[in-house]
């Protein structure tokens, strides 16, 4: 199994979900995150004073899947995140141990 | 034969399935409809029979006046047991009796303990209970309602006595700042405003506590602790004491069924809880308004007036300082000839409340003055108005004095909630802006809202002033706005479409239509009404959704919102807007997102060139200089 944790511009979120459903996931956490990579943080300034954004707004995904689905789950991530400028962000992929579920005690691929 | 042998002969002992048997019946009389009243009076006359029953054949064999007696306290001595509430006793004994004491409150506890009951129980001397009531604030209270079971009457009577006399009837109004400091960090922990979506009925704003709290400073300060006693003494309205009277009927009727269902004292009101509860109790879906909104649209009807009614209760029994106390002394200052005003209060004097108070615009100038000064409504005002406010016509609160004075409330500066909230709690808001009544305790049956309706809109408001008085971008734009009173209206009248079939956006662009014709707003001020509600969603929407980035999204937006003061009102709204939805919803990650598509936006309306003045900008700017002294050179 593999957890994969995609950090993308937030915007993308829906278009992101929507493929990965397609594709079979079945669940997914998402969370509001902020910070930098190469983008760096920038600096706005309204009427002479000047707002610093240290940290970009992005929006996390993470989603469990077997090992099979693993790599057309990152395609798909890819292919629907993109938009080709600066900050369409990362993703990272675990190696997962194992999974239960907290209802049943199911384990492993059951458990997703 | 002796009486007490006859009694035991005929009687059954108490077992756990003769108890189930009688509680089983009381539930099927709750189920078909009994009222909250005959449940706990029926649940509490169960206990004491029992208790009864079994000091009877404990006590067997000694006298009457035995120097021991078997008494009620907290909830069970006021006859408020719930199905699993816990029973509180004290076994009294006069100093010589304590062997038999002990041996009976053993004997007897241990029968409750097999029957299932929790129990808190306690032995006690006349002089225990005297110093334990002046050490405990909690041992104080309990033994204040204290309610003679069985036994020795007389020596009940002389503890009463006595424990009125030195500790009742002590340090009352320490007592009661005590009490109150006590349930004001319960509400820090179990919510402190009355408006939440999973209430609990005990103990959140609004709940039974608080009608504890009104009772025991009631017993603190008067002996009496009932309703119609209090409105007798002129200490409550009768309007106070009778609703006060049918909300504490629905809490109870309520926590009954909770306890019953869940066979245990389960005091929270959660969201199953309350689809099931509505859809047993004949509420029916409608298709703008589910059973489960009409259900706890009663019940914060109800905790509303609990929390109110109980806060002026206690606020007016509290030791006045001696500043206070001194200026009640001075003459009142008189303002425009109606109102009067001490250090911190405004009122009308009751000869002239007839001619102040039967016209809308005298009303209003009322709340326009508290907003100005800083001062609260009296007391009396605050009973009478809502009645007053009733009776008036239409035409009371839709002059153009009127309008104009509404208009100077929202605009402020500062205390546009507070004053709005006043407004509302007295119904005179909705007389204004006749949307603001149905919305009233109106709930969003689903897991982003924490608040009703009402609440939220007027959290918004106040959300708008306080994110203005900061130090953000959104704060500098605030300062910026010219017509503060337009955003204000326009948070107030935002989310009033909910609750009907219709898309709510759009019905609150009906609404706001109306309250724009009723204000006599001019055109440009109309339309910047009627599209802030129309669209409150909007910038949220593209902010969170799409990417600013892209010009054709920032030009679409644009277009639609026409011009910089709208984008800067629609800004300003929609981080309040959200702000409003509970504590911790407004994150930096939204206020980031939605600065950043402000600006952009402000950039493509005033055709504006580089004030955006990123770093990113200036590197590129020089990188494209650099090039072209290379080309060039």
């Amino acid at each position: 199994m593999k957890k994969i944790e995609a950090i993308i511009k937030p915007f993308k979120l829906e278009e992101v979900k929507d493929a990965l459903t397609e594709l079979g996931v079945y669940g997914m956490t998402v969370s509001e995150v902020r910070g930098f990579g190469r983008q760096k943080g920038h600096k706005e300034a309204y009427r002479g004073t000047e707002y610093t954004i240290e940290f970009v707004p992005k929006t996390k995904i993470e989603v469990v899947v077997s090992d099979t689905l693993a790599d057309k789950v990152v395609e798909t991530i890819i292919k629907t995140a993109k938009t080709g400028s600066i900050g369409d962000g990362k993703i990272f992929v675990h190696d997962l141990k194992d999974v239960v579920r907290i209802r049943t005690g199911e384990t492993g691929d059951r458990a997703l | 034969m002796p009486e007490a042998l006859i009694t035991r002969v005929e009687r059954t002992p108490w077992t756990r399935e003769g108890l189930h048997a009688r509680r089983v019946a009381i539930a099927a009389a709750h189920a078909q409809g009994a009222t909250g009243v005959e449940v706990v009076t029926a649940l509490t006359a169960l206990a004491d029979e029992i208790l009864l029953d079994l000091y009877r054949e404990e006590s067997a064999g000694t006298p009457g006046s035995s120097g021991l007696a078997l008494v009620a306290l907290g909830g069970y001595g006021r006859r408020e047991l719930a199905p699993y509430s816990d029973i509180d006793l004290m076994f009294l004994y006069a100093a010589s009796r304590e062997q038999q004491a002990r041996s009976v409150s053993t004997a007897i506890l241990h029968a409750l303990w097999d029957l299932g009951f929790q129990v808190g129980h306690s032995l006690r001397t006349i002089g225990d209970c005297l110093a334990m009531g002046q050490a405990d604030l909690t041992v104080r209270t309990a033994l204040m309602e204290s309610r003679w079971l069985a036994g020795d009457a007389a020596l009940f009577d002389e503890f009463r006595g006595t424990y009125r006399k030195h500790v009742i009837e002590k340090g009352v109004s320490e007592y009661v700042a005590k009490k109150l400091e006590e349930r004001r960090q319960e509400y820090g922990r179990f919510g402190s405003t009355n408006f939440l979506l999973e209430p609990n009925l005990k103990k959140s704003r609004g709940g039974l506590r608080d009608l504890h709290l009104l009772k025991w400073t009631a017993l603190a300060r008067s002996g009496t602790s009932s309703f119609e006693d209090l409105a007798a003494g002129g200490l409550l309205s009768g309007g106070d004491a009778a609703a006060l009277g049918e909300a504490q009927n629905f809490l109870w009727r309520v926590r009954n069924e909770l306890h019953f269902h869940a066979r245990r004292a389960q005091d929270i009101l959660t969201f199953d809880e309350q689809i099931r509860i509505a859809g047993q109790w004949g509420f029916k879906d409608h298709e703008h308004l589910l059973s489960v909104e009409q259900f706890m649209q009663q019940y914060y009807r109800h905790s509303t007036c609990v929390s109110d009614v109980t806060g002026q209760f206690v606020a007016r029994s509290l030791k006045r300082s001696l500043w206070q106390r001194l200026s009640a002394w001075l003459p009142a200052r008189t303002i425009e000839r109606y109102y009067a005003v001490t250090r911190d209060e405004i009122t009308v004097p009751s000869a002239l409340r007839e001619e102040a108070l039967s016209d809308g615009v005298r009303i209003l100038r009322l709340f326009q003055l508290a907003q100005m000064y800083g001062f609260t409504l009296a007391h009396e005002l605050v009973q009478e108005l809502p009645e007053r406010a009733r009776a008036l016509p239409d035409a009371a609160f839709t002059s153009e004095v009127a309008s104009r004075c509404l208009l100077a409330i929202l605009g402020g500066p500062g205390r546009v909630a507070e004053t709005l909230a006043a407004m509302h709690r007295v119904r005179v808001l909705e007389r204004l802006i006749p949307a603001f009544g149905p919305v009233r305790g109106l709930m969003q049956f689903n897991a982003y809202h924490k608040y009703t309706v009402d609440h939220h809109s007027l959290l918004a408001v106040g959300q708008g002033e306080e994110i203005g008085a900061g130090t953000s971008l959104i704060a500098q734009v605030y300062g910026e706005l010219k017509r503060k009173d337009l955003l204000h209206l326009a948070l107030l009248l935002h989310d009033l479409g909910k609750g009907q079939v219709e898309d709510h956006s759009l019905v609150g662009e009906r609404i706001a239509g109306e309250v724009a014709g009723r204000l006599r707003l001019d055109d440009h001020g109309a339309r910047l009404l009627i599209f802030l509600v129309r669209y409150h969603l909007l910038m949220a929407n593209t902010a969170f959704r799409r990417d600013s980035s892209d010009e054709k999204v920032v030009l679409r937006f644009a277009r639609q919102v026409g011009t910089p003061e709208a984008l800067k009102m629609l800004f300003v709204l929609t981080a309040a807007d959200i702000s409003a939805v509970g504590p911790g919803v407004l994150t930096r990650w939204k206020e980031t997102l939605l600065g950043e598509l402000f600006l952009k936006t402000l950039d493509e309306l005033t055709g504006e060139e580089g004030s955006e003045t990123t770093d990113a900008n200036r590197l590129r700017m020089e990188g494209v200089r650099r090039a072209v002294i290379q080309r060039v050179g």
